[in-house]
C-alpha cells in the first residue's frame, strides 16, 4: 500500500549564498501492507518527524519517492481522503478561530458534503467514537484540555475515513492514563476500520501494545526492522540499547 | 463569542466605528451636508464669526469654515483609505506568497523590500514630488511606494509565523489546496495584523498628508484640505486663533478614533480575549 523507495532529503542551512545542505534522511526504504501498523523508533533528531512529513506530503524529497496506492504522495488528489495525520503538538493543532464542530467538519466540506444537519450529525458521530459528547460542538480549542484536544485531532483525522494514518508523537505529550486511553481508542478504530497506521513515537511500549512491526531509525536511516513479536532476536548493538534505554526493566531481568 | 459581538460590548470601539462611518458618509455626501460653497469667497465676511448661515463662522476669505470643513473629508480621509487599502492589498498579496512558499521567491521579495525601506519615505516622497510636480495624488503615490514594503514585511511574519502551525500541516497533509489553506487558515490570523498596521498608518497618513498640505506641497488651492486649512489658519493664528480649532480637532479626532478602533479590532478579532464586562458577568452568574 505504501511504498518508500530511496528517498534522501536535505535541508537548506545557511543564508541566501550558502549552499550547504545537511542530510536528514539518506536511503530510506521500507514497505507497508494495506491494514499493518508500523511503528518507527529513534532518538530525537534522527529524522523521524521530516520521513512523516514527506509521507503526508507536506514537503518533497530530494531523491527517491513516496508512492500510496501506486501514486505518487506529493499529488494532493492521491491523499485527500485517503491519508490524514495527527502531530505530536495539541496546542496548535486546531485552528483557533474554529469550534470543534468546524474543525471536525472541514475535510468532510472539502469532500462535497455540504448538508449542514447530516455534518452536525457525523460530527456528533465522530466525537462520540473518540469518547466526546456532542456539548464539545461548540467549543474553541483554548477551552479544551490537552487529552481532549488531541481526541478532536483524531476524530478530524479520521473523519474522511482513510486507509493511512500518520501519528508523529501523538500520545508522547500526554499523561499515562489518557495515553493508555487513546492507544485504546486507536487499536479500536484500527480493528475497526482495518486502518493502517504509521506510529512514530520514543516510547517503546505503545508501540509493542499497538504496531506489528518495528523500523529502528538511526541518523537519518533504517538500522533495522523487526516485527514486534521478535523484538528479542535483535542483532544491531544501537537498536538493542534504544530498547534497553526505553525499558529499563528488561536490563534488570539479566 | 464571534468578533462582531465582542466588538458591540466594546463602548469605545462602537463610539469611534459610528463616528468614523459618519465622517465617511458625510464626505461622500458632503453636497447634501455642507451648508455652503467651500470655494465661494465673500470678503465682506472676513473673519466673521458663527452664524445661522455659517455656523463655523468664516476664514480669511470669507470663506464657509464648515463647508470646506465637510468637502475636505475627501481628499484627507477618503482618499487616504483609497491609497492605504491599495497598499495593503499589495502588501498582503506579497506577504502571503512570500510568506507561504518562502525560499527564493521570498528571498527577492525581501531584497525589495529592503531595498525600498533603506531610503527615508519622506526622501522618496519629496522626490516624487519633484519629478511629478506638486499635487495629493503624487504624494499618495509616494505613500503607497514606501509603505508597501514595510506592509509586506508585517504581514510575512505573521503569515510565516502561521503557516509553521499544526493545524496548517494537518490542512495540507489531508489534502487541502492552498487556496483553502490561504483562505481558511493563513489569512482570517492575519486579519488582525493587518488591522491594526491599517488602523495605526491611516492616523500617521492623515498627518502626514495634513503636513505635506501645510507645507504647500499637496493638495492645491483653494480645493479645502484640513492640513492646507490648518496652514491658512496660521498665518492668521495671533490675531484669529480660533481658525485652527476646526481642522486641527477634526485631524485628531479621526485620528484617534482609528487608532481606538484598530485596537479594539485587534482585541475583538483574538478568539482567547474575552472583554472584561463579559468575565465579570461570568464570575457573577458563577457566584
Ligand atoms: N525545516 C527544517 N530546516 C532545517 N533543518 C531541519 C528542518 N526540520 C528538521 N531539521 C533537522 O532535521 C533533523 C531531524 O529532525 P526531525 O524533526 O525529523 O527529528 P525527529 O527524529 O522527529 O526528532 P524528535 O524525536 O525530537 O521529534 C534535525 O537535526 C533538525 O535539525
Ligand atoms: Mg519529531
Amino acid at each position: 500500500m505504501l511504498t518508500v523507495r530511496h528517498v534522501n532529503k536535505t535541508y537548506h542551512n545557511g543564508g541566501f549564498f550558502s549552499n550547504n545542505r545537511q542530510p536528514v534522511l539518506f536511503d530510506v526504504s521500507f514497505e507497508m501492507k494495506s491494514g499493518e501498523c508500523l511503528g518507527i523508533i529513534g532518538e530525537s533528531g534522527s529524522g523521524k518527524s521530516t520521513l512523516g512529513r514527506l509521507i503526508v506530503g507536506i514537503e518533497k524529497p530530494d531523491r527517491g519517492e513516496i508512492l500510496f496506492q501506486g501514486q505518487n504522495v506529493w499529488s494532493r488528489e492521491a491523499r485527500l481522503g485517503h491519508i490524514s495525520a495527527v502531530f505530536q503538538d495539541y496546542s496548535s493543532s486546531i485552528n483557533p478561530y474554529f469550534t470543534v464542530l468546524d474543525a471536525i467538519s472541514e475535510m468532510l466540506k472539502i469532500m462535497g458534503q455540504c448538508d449542514k444537519k447530516e455534518l452536525t450529525h457525523m460530527v456528533v458521530n465522530l466525537l462520540k467514537q473518540v469518547g466526546l459528547n456532542a456539548e464539545y460542538c461548540n467549543k474553541l480549542p483554548h477551552e479544551l484540555s490537552g487529552g481532549e484536544a488531541q481526541r478532536v485531532c483524531i476524530a478530524r483525522a479520521i473523519s474522511t475515513g482513510p486507509q493511512f494514518l500518520v501519528l508523529d508523537e501523538a500520545i508522547s505529550s500526554l499523561d499515562a492514563s489518557v495515553q493508555t486511553q487513546i492507544l485504546n481508542l486507536l487499536k479500536e478504530l484500527k480493528e475497526r476500520y482495518q486502518m493502517s497506521y504509521l506510529f512514530i513515537t520514543h516510547d517503546i511500549q505503545a508501540v509493542t501494545y499497538l504496531c506489528d512491526r518495528v523500523l529502528f531509525f538511526h541518523n537519518g536511516q533504517v538500522i533495522e526492522q523487526s516485527s514486534v513479536s521478535k523484538l528479542s532476536q535483535i542483532k544491531n548493538e544501537y537498536s538493542k540499547k534504544l530498547i534497553s534505554s526505553v525499558i529499563p526493566f528488561e536490563n534488570i531481568k539479566k | 463569542m464571534s468578533a462582531w459581538k465582542k466588538l458591540k460590548q466594546d463602548r469605545l470601539a462602537m463610539c469611534c466605528l459610528v463616528f468614523l462611518s459618519s465622517v465617511v458618509l458625510v464626505g461622500i455626501f458632503a453636497p447634501f451636508f455642507a451648508p455652503n460653497n467651500p470655494v465661494a469667497v465673500d470678503t465682506s465676511l472676513r473673519f466673521a464669526g458663527p452664524s445661522f448661515q455659517y455656523p463655523l463662522g468664516n476664514d480669511q476669505l470669507g470663506r464657509c469654515v464648515l463647508s470646506r470643513l465637510i468637502y475636505a473629508i475627501r481628499p484627507s480621509v477618503l482618499l487616504v483609505l483609497f491609497a492605504l487599502s491599495i497598499t495593503v492589498m499589495i502588501g498582503t498579496v506579497l506577504g502571503l506568497i512570500s510568506g507561504y512558499y518562502k525560499g527564493r521567491v521570498d528571498n527577492v521579495i525581501m531584497r525589495l523590500c529592503d531595498v525600498m525601506l533603506s531610503f527615508p519615505s519622506e526622501v522618496i516622497t519629496l522626490a516624487i514630488i519633484g519629478i511629478f510636480g506638486v499635487g495629493l495624488q503624487n504624494i499618495l503615490l509616494a505613500c503607497i511606494l514606501t509603505k508597501w514594503a514595510w506592509f509586506t514585511r508585517v504581514i510575512r511574519t505573521a503569515v510565516m509565523q502561521f503557516s509553521e502551525q499544526n493545524y496548517v500541516q494537518f490542512a495540507k497533509a489531508a489534502g487541502c489546496s492552498t487556496f483553502h489553506v490561504l483562505t481558511h487558515h493563513i489569512l482570517p490570523m492575519t486579519l488582525s495584523e493587518i488591522a491594526v498596521i491599517f488602523s495605526s498608518s491611516v492616523c500617521s497618513l492623515i498627518l502626514q498628508i495634513s503636513g505635506f498640505s501645510f507645507l504647500g506641497l499637496g493638495m492645491q488651492a483653494p480645493t479645502p484640505e484640513w492640513g492646507m486649512m490648518l496652514n491658512e489658519a496660521k498665518d492668521v493664528m495671533l490675531s484669529y486663533p480660533t481658525l485652527m480649532l476646526p481642522p486641527g480637532i477634526a485631524v485628531m479626532l479621526v485620528s484617534a478614533s482609528f487608532g481606538f478602533l484598530g485596537d479594539s479590532l485587534r482585541d475583538a478579532m483574538d478568539p482567547k480575549h474575552e472583554p472584561a464586562v463579559t468575565k465579570r458577568k461570568k464570575i457573577r452568574s458563577t457566584v
